[in-house]
């Protein structure tokens, strides 16, 4: 691994550090739960594409090529799973009526889960 | 240079995960709890991958993937447990 790889892929890991760490700062300040909601879902998963490629680009020359296939199967499952996971939150917010920002402007609309008389939606 | 890169890595992380730390223990709502314990193992992730790639341990993957199976099913599972209590 020559020193230039080795300051590329470190510089890949600071950017995305500092996005995780816009992540933590989304968590904290915005304002109610929608917006805490949509921020670190979308910086993470671009964090762990930098991450992942800064490991990729550490171990390319490595003589086991398993972790370059562990490291796209791991990134395959985060950016799969996370807005699955983001959208199922979001709706349990709305369901439980969680309060807006008083800004907030619209109103939610999705599908009501149990239709009118009674049956589970599925 | 690169040291120095790295631990300021390794510093970033741990804010953010402190960030998520904060969020888990004032949330006002069960949901925020959730959503942040859910990024708390997504930043678990994000260090454990970077360890991955400085020291060259090949558990590090395995140990991710888990996590991050582990987690999604975690939160799938409470949000849609929530979701039908709030429909009720």
């Amino acid at each position: 691994m020559t020193p230039l790889v080795e300051l590329i892929a470190a510089i890949l890991d600071l950017l995305a550090a500092v996005l995780f760490m816009g992540s933590g700062i989304g968590l904290v300040r915005l304002p109610d739960f929608y917006t805490r909601c949509h921020s670190p879902t979308k910086v993470v998963s671009l964090g762990f594409l930098l991450f992942t490629a800064a490991a990729a680009l550490r171990h390319a020359d490595s003589e086991h090529a398993g972790v370059l296939v562990r490291l796209a199967l791991l990134l395959g499952l985060v950016f799969v799973t996370v807005p699955i996971s983001a959208q199922m939150l979001m709706r349990a917010g709305i369901a439980n009526d969680v309060p807006r920002h008083p800004g907030t402007r619209g109103e939610p609309s999705i599908e009501p889960l149990i239709e009118p008389d009674g049956q589970a939606r599925r | 240079m690169v040291a120095v890169i790295l631990s300021l890595v390794l510093v970033l992380l741990a804010f953010a995960a402190a960030c998520a730390t904060y969020r888990v223990v004032v949330g006002p709502h069960v949901l925020d709890r959730l959503l942040a314990v859910d990024k708390l193992s997504f930043m678990v992730m994000g260090y454990l991958v970077f360890e991955l790639s400085v020291t060259g341990e090949r558990l590090y993957t395995e140990a991710a993937i888990a996590l991050g199976l582990f987690s999604f099913v975690l939160t799938s599972f409470l949000a849609n447990y929530l979701t039908e209590l709030g429909q009720r």
